[in-house]
């Protein structure tokens, strides 16, 4: 869109119930290898487990920064899928 | 993104209490208007002599400023305002905003503009409410960038950024999102989180602003943002909310 390179999702604004689903959504709207930063106020743990319960193996998780104020994970769909049904 | 702070949220609120605030939410840019209390104001002989504690401050920071809101039209047209204006915009090296609160007329902000571009000004304009599709097209065949005001208290965020940003995205230079941040539990269904998807995936690297949907909230956004302490007085402001999620409105109620 403009001036960046990355996707970059701070969901600080958003409401609570808003929040996971726009996570998720983000998600799925990525290519194999691509990846979002996700900005948050607290460690986002539970968002966490929830990827690897409805995303286990294809995700990839990286802590860039760990507050205090401030948390950022590189969030990335992983480039080889784990998918049940391939070949 | 880059999420960011209106001074319309402290509007009583010298620089250094806007920086502060910043900081207590990890804010990276300040967006300052005519006429708040940070001290940055246009001046008649163009010298910026009254603004420069307030400058000085805010460059010994890490903080952008995301843009400068020109207050209602007043003697827009003089020469002398405009020179003032011209100092601010090259003093914060940012763009000058010719707010909807100036003028309800498109083609009045438009007009400001390029006389402040006339003046070497980086100049933009806000859009907002339900023209604001319509207002961006105009603006932008215009050949000037523009702020896209969406308030999240009565608007449909969600469909409107579905309208506005495949269009127009790139010559957006920031959102001024009103009725986020600690109102932002009131107002559930609005699309806010639509709108940060979709800005996430167009990539969108500029700023966000936040700023308050109405003065009714104001004391709502002091809490929030670290200038005033909950409950009971405690000087130590250890009950902090530190997610607006989880922010309530009214008095914690402690004292009762």
């Amino acid at each position: 869109m403009t001036e960046s390179t990355e996707r970059v999702l701070d969901v600080r604004p958003i409401p609570p119930r808003e929040k996971h689903p726009t996570i998720f959504t983000t998600f799925e709207a990525l290519e194999p290898g691509e990846h979002f930063v996700l900005v948050n106020d607290h460690d986002p743990k539970p968002l966490r487990y929830q990827f690897q319960y409805e995303h286990e193996g294809e995700f990839g998780w990286e802590y860039l920064e760990t507050g205090p104020v401030v948390w950022r994970v590189k969030i990335s769909r992983s480039s080889e899928s784990t998918s049940c049904c391939s070949a | 993104m880059l999420l960011s702070l209106s001074s319309g949220a402290l509007p009583e609120t010298d620089i250094e209490g806007l920086i502060e605030a910043c900081e207590h939410r990890g804010f990276v840019a300040l967006e300052l208007r005519e006429g708040d209390g940070h001290g940055v104001a246009p001046e008649a002989t163009g010298d910026m002599a009254g603004s420069l504690t307030s400058l000085g401050i805010l460059a010994g920071t890490n903080l952008r400023v995301a843009g400068y809101e020109i207050d209602g039209p007043g003697d827009a047209t003089s020469d002398v305002r405009l020179r003032g204006l011209a100092a601010i915009g090259g003093a914060l090296d940012t763009m000058l905003v010719v707010g909807a609160r100036s003028s309800a007329e498109i083609a009045h902000r438009i007009s400001m503009a390029a006389r402040l571009r006339a003046m070497g000004v980086d100049a933009g304009i806000v859009v907002r409410g339900e023209t604001a599709v319509e207002e961006a097209g105009t603006v932008h065949t215009a050949g000037f960038p523009f702020v896209w005001e969406v308030d999240a208290s009565w608007e449909p965020v969600g469909q409107r950024a579905q309208a506005l940003l495949p269009a127009y995205a790139a010559a957006m230079r920031y959102v001024r999102l009103l009725g986020a941040g600690p109102e932002s539990e009131l107002h559930t269904g609005s699309g806010i989180g639509q709108l940060f998807g979709l800005l996430a995936q167009g990539r969108f690297g500029r700023p966000v602003v936040l700023a308050p949907s109405t003065p009714a909230y104001r004391s709502a956004w002091e809490r929030w943002l670290g200038r005033r302490t909950w409950g009971c007085g405690g000087a130590s402001g250890a009950g902090l909310p530190v997610s607006g999620s989880r922010t309530p409105l009214r008095s914690t109620g402690c004292c009762g």
